[in-house]
């Protein structure tokens, strides 16, 4: 690490300084079923959310998203639900994975309606809960946090990890509303900051800049699957909403010489060779059906009228967008219990590696969802534990800050954050760079981000504003950069390593499945030196087995 | 992006402000609030759901999309969104608020997937075991 030690005062005074059993870092679904979970086991919890907690991120979209909702004694639908998708999770996920997920999301869905969340009846006045809307939901989840005495801090970016001889050990940051500092310190961490879409645009995603990324490996996490992160969504042209739930079974794709195509390498072959795709909601002509699809996905249809076309009488052109690792697996390498490789240190959602779940495939938004709101239980039930340990020595413990690019250059400032995103966008938004991967183009690609890597470590600083609140923002805009930078590093140093095709990494250069790296799971991690090494996919224990080895 | 405050509606009570997760607003003195950063801005819409005043306008679109305050009024834009999601003056339902999801899936014919189709067919054979 560079640090500069004059940017920070000797004796660093912050606006807000508290001591917590277990701190959260993200507010979305998932880390703030970390919070309840772990307020639950008795710990005191604080969550740090970049925005507010109710509206932040890709799941705050108004938008229907489905989570898989499996009964624990119909073994029928258990075993359909968690075997269906292996297929296209390419060998690398794990059945006892999608029942553990399933049966907690489960367990966290009954415990909403407990608390008197009221899901929708059908016509019989049956209850259905496989349905989500974001921004109620956490609205609801909100209140409920608040009742049981969670300290939420809102606005509230997370700039750097405590840690205290190797163990996790709470954070640092600023409230960019209010150009405040805060810190928090705690028995353990847990990072749910979601994925990161690279600032492709799509919807919800300008806060999903990676940056849990960056704060695990600063403390010494690695990754796993960054590979799996060439997935993109199409959305109407002009708009960002990558939600295909609206169209589902209703629409069909056209190239620009009216050929019919279909999502993913179809699309990108139409929108590189024909120029355009369109699509039309052709499948339906009957007026109920149409009028009720416009009541189910609102936000799909205020484009549709604000554009004035009639979707299902008139084609209109989509776009392809990136969505990376906010639906692919790749992520941050996690235990049984959530635990990354540095103690204390947890994380569940997006941000984690989801392999065990969805392989090298991508999730849907049922399985996507199961995973943000289970493994947020999960890590909030183990960080609690792991918190119980160290007691009283959270508050005096001997801790140390390990932000680095973005927060210490050891020089003058020699790249802006919006520079160096501009360079990180080019090079991992592209199709052909990104949705087709080869050698060459990654060597490029790698080099130069790099080279920006070395750069930024030397000279990416936040601009020393004379207003706090534009300095609070400024740092927090140098740290993402940094973040997204790292991100785009390990997830082509992983893409160069898997010399074939699997699920959501293609390579032009290696077009195929290669049987011979079935079951072979890419690890990454490193700041200034990366390291790539292959770990061999090895099964979930269960105890007994467990106690037998 | 966001397009409009409509002046005449907006309070200044700073919701908004408070609920944008990428600082989109701006209130200044006692005046409505501001739009200062409407490039932050990604569409997530919950400024429209939260405004107790319905004051804002939110364009679906990505690109400028300048609207007049005519313009919203006329065509029923201003808290049609919330109206849809079924919030009220700031207030969320305590719960989804509707179950036009459940009748479009009653409503639509029953397409079963193709065969080949074998993750598709799986999980529809047990769609609706999930209703309790």
């Amino acid at each position: 690490m560079t640090a500069v030690q004059e940017i920070r005062p000797a004796n660093p005074g912050f606006d807000v300084d508290l001591s917590v059993d277990v701190l959260i870092i993200g507010g979305g679904p998932s880390g703030v079923w970390a919070a309840l979970s772990a307020i639950e086991d008795g710990a005191t919890v604080a969550i740090a959310e970049k925005g507010y907690l109710g509206t932040s991120g890709p799941f705050g979209v108004g938008a229907n998203t489905g989570i898989y909702y499996i009964m624990p004694d119909d073994q029928e639908q258990r075993d359909a639900i968690v075997h269906a998708r292996q297929p296209i999770a390419f060998g690398l996920s794990d059945p006892a994975w999608g029942y553990k997920v399933f049966d907690q999301s489960y367990a966290n869905l009954d415990l909403m309606a407990r608390w008197g969340y009221e899901w929708p009846r059908n016509s019989q006045g049956k209850e259905y809960r496989g349905s989500l809307r974001g921004p109620t939901i956490l609205h609801f989840l909100r209140e409920i946090l608040v009742a049981k005495g969670a300290t939420i801090l809102d606005h509230s970016p997370a700039l750097e990890l405590l840690v205290s001889d190797g163990v996790a050990a709470g954070a640092r940051g600023v409230n960019k509303q209010k150009g405040t500092t805060w810190q928090v310190r705690a028995g353990s961490v847990i990072v749910a900051t979601g994925g990161t879409a690279f600032l492709s645009g799509v919807v919800g995603s300008k806060t999903h800049t990676g940056d849990g990324y960056l704060l695990a490996a600063e403390a010494g996490a690695h990754f796993s699957g960054m590979e799996f992160s060439s997935q993109y969504h199409a959305a109407p042209a002009e708009s960002n909403l990558t939600r295909g739930a609206y169209r589902e079974g209703m629409g069909t794709y056209t190239d620009n010489n009216g050929q019919p195509t279909q999502e993913g390498r179809k699309m990108v072959q139409s929108i590189t060779e024909t120029g355009a795709v369109w699509d039309q909601l052709d499948k339906t002509k009957d007026p109920k059906t149409q009028d009720l699809m416009r009541k189910t996905h609102a936000a799909a249809f205020q484009y549709f009228e604000r554009k004035g076309i009639n979707p299902f009488e008139e084609r209109y052109p989509v776009t392809f967008l990136l969505e990376g690792t906010i639906r692919a697996a790749g992520g941050i390498a996690i235990d049984d219990d959530l635990q990354t490789t540095v103690p204390g240190l947890f994380a569940s959602g997006d941000v984690t590696s989801r392999e065990k779940l969805v392989g090298a495939g991508p999730p849907g938004g049922g399985p996507a969802s199961a995973w943000a709101f289970a493994t947020g239980a999960f890590a909030g039930h183990s960080a609690a534990a792991f918190a119980k340990r160290y007691g009283a020595r959270i508050h005096d413990r001997k801790v140390e800050a390990v932000g680095g690019v973005g927060m210490r250059p050891s020089d003058r400032p020699r790249v802006t954050a919006d520079e160096v995103i501009d360079v990180v966008r080019d090079e991992m938004l592209p199709f052909e760079k990104n949705y087709w991967r080869n050698a060459p183009t990654m060597a490029t690609s790698l080099d130069r981000l790099n080279g920006l890597w070395k750069d930024a470590r030397d000279g990416l600083a936040p601009v020393q504003h004379n207003d706090a609140k534009l300095r609070a923002r400024s740092a927090m805009r140098a740290r993402e950069a940094a973040a997204l930078l790292a991100a785009g590093r390990w997830i082509y140093a992983s893409a160069n390593e898997r010399t074939e095709s699997r699920g959501l990494h293609r390579r032009s250069d290696f077009p195929e499945l290669d049987p011979r790296q079935n079951g072979q799971h890419v690890l990454t991690g490193g700041l200034d030196d990366l390291w790539v090494k292959r770990k061999a996919w090895s099964p979930t224990l269960t105890l007994a087995q467990e106690q037998a080895a | 992006m966001i397009e409009l405050v409509v002046a005449e509606n907006c309070t200044g009570c700073g919701k908004c402000v408070e609920v944008c997760p990428t600082d989109v607003f701006e209130l200044v003195g006692d005046g409505p609030v501001q739009i200062a950063r409407k490039d932050d801005c990604h569409n997530c819409m919950n400024c429209e759901l939260y405004c107790p005043t319905d004051a804002l306008y939110v364009s679906p679109l990505v690109v400028d999309d300048p609207v007049t305050k005519e313009e919203v009024i006329a065509a029923g834009l201003l808290g049609s969104y919330r109206k849809r999601l079924g919030w009220a003056n700031g207030r969320a339902p305590r719960g989804t608020g509707d179950n036009w999801a459940l009748q479009l899936r009653e409503h639509k014919p029953d397409k079963k997937p193709p065969p080949e189709d074998k993750i598709r067919t799986q999980l529809h054979a047990v769609k609706d075991r999930t209703y309790i």
